[in-house]
């Protein structure tokens, strides 16, 4: 699963998920995408089997990239512990998803292929995505 | 080709921008030539045309504000990230004889034996940039697929063919186009299920920095 190397701190703060991803939003490598239309913290199983979908379905061909990493770390307290005695221990790692932003891209498949692909991958994400195909002019 | 733009003076700037759009319209700018910025507006279909047509990097004739008419190019289109609808765009004034700086898309041709074999097509570069007069800026580079036939074939910027008058300032060795083998099942089975838990990344501590910088 994907997971950051190095970390220059354990533990972070929550943060906030305003607004639309005014970057990464637009297909940079490859001909076809599946792009997050809600914000959500995408986790690495997440994204994990969300790949896997997609390279379990065009097995023949193709090259994927995935346009997300998961560096943001996610703490949870143990079972049955009383509040207090500071921060839990790190549980997971998220992507902070917005609006907009395109979570995979792939190309060397046939339009019909990277679709239904791209389809049994939304089905193991936690949000509503979109397909979109790479253009000239970029609508 | 000509490619013509109407467009109508624009009131509402700033945070009142929005009205423009309720209306249909979409917000825009020129600028250029020692010129003040004139905001204008556009309807979005009449753009979106242009840009079909492949307007996106050729000259631009704006009609509709005092002056005769204002040859333009388009500098940046904003896009909303979901919809892909039109936010706004910028317009760059041109005179015909100085020499400008701009981007020119590059268009495929051709049939690659590789990519029939079942390589993979790696997009470098979609834009290439390049100085020239506005009146000589070609409408595309042709990038020939015919060339690709070994899967360590590339297609560099020295490989297009450039018109006279026509500047490349892009690095010559930059890659356009490159092909990869497709990945195999096999090889991605075997990802291992490792717990998070189980490998914590590194802390990098101000010691490993100090190192760094060293």
């Amino acid at each position: 699963m994907l997971m950051p190397k190095r970390v220059k701190y354990r533990k972070t703060h929550r943060g906030r998920m305003r607004g639309m991803a005014w970057r990464g939003n637009s297909i940079a490598f490859g001909d076809y995408a599946l792009q997050a239309l809600e914000p959500c913290w995408m986790s690495s199983r997440q994204i994990e089997s969300a790949r896997r979908a997609i390279v379990r379905y065009v097995r023949r061909g193709g090259k994927l990239w995935i346009r997300i990493f998961p560096d943001k770390p996610v703490t949870k307290r143990a079972a049955e512990t009383r509040m207090g005695s500071g921060k839990g221990a790190v549980d997971q790692y998220v992507a902070v998803v917005k609006p907009g932003r395109i979570l995979f891209e792939i190309s060397g498949v046939p339009r019909e292929a990277a679709e239904e692909a791209m389809r049994l991958a939304a089905h193991k994400l936690p949000i509503a995505t979109q397909f979109v195909v790479r253009t000239e002019e970029g609508s | 080709m000509d490619y013509v733009l109407s467009i109508e003076p624009r009131i509402h700037t700033g945070s009142t921008v929005k009205l423009v759009r309720a209306q249909g319209m979409v917000p825009g700018i020129i600028y250029g030539q020692g010129n003040a910025a004139t905001p204008i507006q556009f309807k979005e279909i009449d753009l979106v045309r242009l840009l079909r047509q492949g307007a996106a990097s050729q000259l631009l004739q704006l009609d509709g504000l005092k002056k005769k008419s204002l040859f333009v190019l388009l500098r940046e289109v904003q896009r909303h990230p979901t919809r892909r609808s039109l936010l706004h765009a910028d317009f760059y004034e041109v005179q015909m004889g100085v020499v400008i700086r701009t981007e020119v898309p590059v268009r495929f041709e051709g049939e690659s034996l590789a990519l029939k074999a079942g390589a993979v097509l790696i997009h470098h570069l979609d834009v290439v940039e390049i100085e020239c007069l506005p009146m000589q800026i070609p409408e595309a580079f042709i990038a020939d697929f015919d060339k690709l036939e070994t899967l360590d074939d590339v297609i560099k910027v020295s490989d297009l063919p450039v018109p006279e008058g026509v500047k490349v300032l892009q690095n010559l060795n930059d890659l356009v186009i490159s092909l990869t083998i497709s990945r195999k099942l096999a090889e991605d089975e075997e990802f291992e299920e490792d717990e998070v838990g189980a490998s914590e990344p590194e802390l990098v501590t101000d010691r490993d920095e100090e190192e760094e910088e060293e």
